[in-house]
């Protein structure tokens, strides 16, 4: 062997002088943000999974139960429904969301003042939650604004917060408050779509859903599919818009109207005599996560594509 | 062109670790095992006291007076957080980590947990301690029919309590000015007077859609103070096959199908039931104590806010709830000396009618007097009292919001009548003792 070839292997090995300083600072970089991550969310995940497996109050020290709180979780009406109604919300709401997010973005597209329209939609997602609560209960209450507008048509009232439909009240809330958020992150990928692309479309004489089949869905595939991560990611934090519309001066709202983060605030330090069963509530988290990770391989598996490089 | 291999592997990893955070945040975590008591002090110049009033509250605005003549008095400073009605909760994490108050204060329901786990200190030599500027002790004033509702389980008081609540039926003494005098005795009376009101124009009743009284207090007279308790404790629901039960559930559902109740009540909030009721499209509204203060800015000209209780029925049952709000020590509290010292001072004759004259509710002294709007609750209290609400939300409490909370309120708005009422609550029961166990 040469020293020639040495030289080479070595420079291969270690790539260029750019290349070596580059590795060198990628360490203290990435360290702070790395140790940051593991404290502030890696201990706390181990520590709610081992959690989940003990008796805890979170007052004393956790007493080591085995699985009996996830042989609860299957007998637990209240977590039966706080899956269910987070199901509810994960396909639910988001096959309404993504095709109401779809017909915006159409419509949008080409039209003038499409930012005004844009930020107007957008606009529900960056008030708070309890505020949207309560502009919902004052919306669609026995006295509230709809049933005032149905009124002066000689319609009405309705009720539209009866029990049986309070929770759909929920679903439909959501769609409102999301939709901006999804049209807006669906246009940055269509924007990218160079112009030229339909055009010639056009002159070849297609329709709009020959166009938005053929064209834009192909290419703003990828966005289309981290959206709908970001959602599945989402659903399972929708809380406060609940806790506050259906919530009623510290009582919690009935456990049909329960989703899996308000399961984990019921069972530890929600309503006015909290239960503190922080053991049970890890449980319900853990299985959540663990059903949401699933949900999110196989959207990935389903909306994978090649990317295409604009 | 490339593959997203790499991004379906960060899909993956951020989902997890979205959710991760989401959920954790409500488990939480600390690693400092154990509690221990805070080193006591004797002779504390300062205390932290965390308060579940806002500090626009009548109540904070008593309060924070007490502390400020305290302070002139005797030098001790008062460092007063308004933690608002979370504060048990806030006050939690701290327990594991080293107490953050020295003084708290809350519903009885709100301190059980706390009581129940330990977490509190004995009160007993605060009981024993002279009012300043009285003759009287912290326990004098206290009358002794409280007592058993403020003691832990080993008999010992975990709270010193500076307001009184309870429920009633509300109603307008300017259009009915004889009947705190003459409430009905039987619920035929109550009927009677039900159909006065809707001779007079008016609905009877205001009742909201996530209403529990009603059901609640109607089963409390059907069964007597313990019968809730049976219903919740019997494993085998058994209780639930009492006839007492569904003739409760049924005078509810009369009340519903008589088409006593405002409409759109199945699709409202106590606060908006009491605002309409305060308008006087209703006559009356069955809730707590607080009613007169909250309700007063809707009032109509004249409203003259008064209380009757329900009448008794099978049971003979004519006792009345009653429910605390008050100051706790937590255990890990370093300055429990100068906050005890501060309780006894707030608890003077002076100080405490404070809550009666600004903050329009009841206190535990006999000498002091109730607001005018709460004078017939108040001598309803110096009756046979019971822990309020059967003390379900503190004994049962899992029970109570997941079994029996939901299935009263789908009797009362007519989702189910008495009879399903009934078979749900007995298999709820079975099922929930089963997943409990």
């Amino acid at each position: 062997m040469t020293s020639a070839t040495v030289g080479v292997r070595r420079g291969r090995a270690k790539g260029s002088p750019l290349a070596r300083r580059r590795r060198r600072v990628f360490g203290p970089f990435l360290a702070p943000a790395l140790i940051l991550y593991t404290v502030l969310f890696m201990v706390p995940t181990g520590y709610s999974f081992y959690a989940s497996f003990t008796s805890w109050d979170g007052f004393s020290n956790p007493r080591w139960k085995g699985t009996l709180n996830y042989d609860h979780l299957t007998h637990d009406p209240a977590f039966k429904d706080a899956f269910f109604n987070t199901l509810k919300l994960l396909f639910g709401c988001g096959i309404f969301l993504f095709v109401l997010s779809f017909a915006f973005m159409l419509m949008l597209r080409e039209m003038k003042g499409r930012r005004f329209i844009q930020g107007f939609i957008f606009l529900p997602h960056i008030v708070s939650g309890v505020a949207l609560a309560a502009f919902w209960d004052f919306l669609l209450n026995h006295d509230g604004m709809l049933n005032k507008g149905l009124h002066s048509f000689g319609l009405g009232p309705v009720d539209w917060l009866k029990p049986q439909w309070q929770f759909n009240a929920i679903l439909l809330a959501i769609v409102w408050i999301n939709t901006g958020y999804y049209v807006t992150i669906l246009m940055a990928g269509v924007d990218r779509i160079p112009p030229y692309y339909y055009e010639e479309a056009k002159l070849a004489g297609t329709n709009s859903w020959q166009r938005f089949r053929h064209i834009t869905l192909p290419m703003s595939w990828d966005v289309v599919g981290t959206a709908a991560v970001l959602w599945t990611i989402g659903t399972v934090k929708i809380f406060e818009f609940i806790l506050a519309f259906s919530g009623s001066q510290g009582n919690l709202p009935t456990t049909n109207q329960w989703t899996s983060a308000m399961y984990v605030y019921g069972e530890t330090i929600g309503g006015t005599s909290p239960i503190y069963d922080f053991g049970r509530a890890c449980a319900g988290a853990v299985v959540t996560l663990v059903a949401v990770v699933v949900v999110v391989v196989v959207l990935r598996r389903v909306t994978s594509r090649d990317r295409l490089e604009l | 062109m490339r593959t997203s291999k790499n991004v379906y592997r960060a899909g993956v990893i951020a989902a997890a670790v979205a959710v991760s955070a989401a959920s954790l945040s409500a488990c939480g975590s600390s690693s400092k095992p154990g509690t221990s008591s805070g080193t006591k002090a004797s002779g504390s110049t300062s205390f932290t006291y965390w308060s579940m009033w806002q500090q626009n509250e009548p109540q904070a605005k008593v309060i924070k007076k007490a502390a400020d003549d305290f302070t002139a008095a005797t030098g001790i400073k008062v460092n007063i957080q308004w933690q608002g009605r979370d504060v048990i909760t806030k006050l939690t994490p701290t327990l594991r980590t080293g107490s953050s108050a020295d003084l708290v204060d809350q519903s009885v329901n709100a301190l059980g947990a706390l009581v129940a786990k330990d977490e509190t200190t004995d009160l007993s030599g605060l009981y024993g301690t002279t009012i300043p500027g009285e003759s009287q002790t912290v326990g004098q004033v206290i009358p002794d029919s409280y007592k058993p509702f403020l003691n832990d389980k080993s008999g010992k008081p975990f709270i010193a309590p500076y307001e009184v609540s309870s429920e009633g039926l509300w109603f307008d003494a300017s259009k009915f000015p004889d009947l705190a005098a003459n409430p009905p005795k039987t619920w035929d009376d109550l009927l009677a007077l039900f159909a006065k009101a809707k001779g007079m124009g008016l609905t009877p009743l205001a009742v909201p859609g996530d209403d529990k009284y009603w059901v609640l207090l109607t089963l409390q007279r059907e069964l007597g103070t313990d019968g809730l308790k049976k219903l919740a404790s019997d494993k085998t629901g058994a209780a639930w096959d009492d006839p007492n039960v569904l003739k409760a559930a049924k005078l509810v559902q009369d009340l519903r199908d008589k088409g006593d109740i405002l409409k759109g009540y199945e699709s409202s909030k106590s606060i908006d039931e009491e605002g309409d009721w305060a308008k006087g499209q209703a006559a009356f509204y069955l809730s707590g104590t607080w009613v007169p203060s909250e309700a007063a800015p809707n009032a109509t000209a004249g409203f003259k806010f008064d209380s009757i209780q329900l009448p008794a029925l099978d049971s003979g049952n004519t006792d009345t709830g009653i429910n605390f709000f008050g100051f706790a020590v937590p255990k890990t509290a370093k300055h429990s000396d100068a906050a005890e010292k501060f309780v006894a001072f707030f608890m003077k004759k002076e100080e405490l009618s404070g809550i009666s004259t600004q903050a329009l509710n009841l206190t535990p002294r006999a000498d002091i007097d109730p607001p005018a709007q709460l004078a017939s609750m108040s001598k309803a209290l110096t009756g046979t009292v019971y822990a309020d609400q059967g003390h379900l939300s503190v004994d049962y409490a899992d029970w109570t919001n997941k079994m029996l909370n939901p299935e009263m309120i789908r009797l009362i708005t007519g989702q189910d009548d008495a009879a399903k009422f009934v078979a749900n609550g007995k298999q709820g029961t079975i099922d929930y003792w089963k997943s409990a166990s």
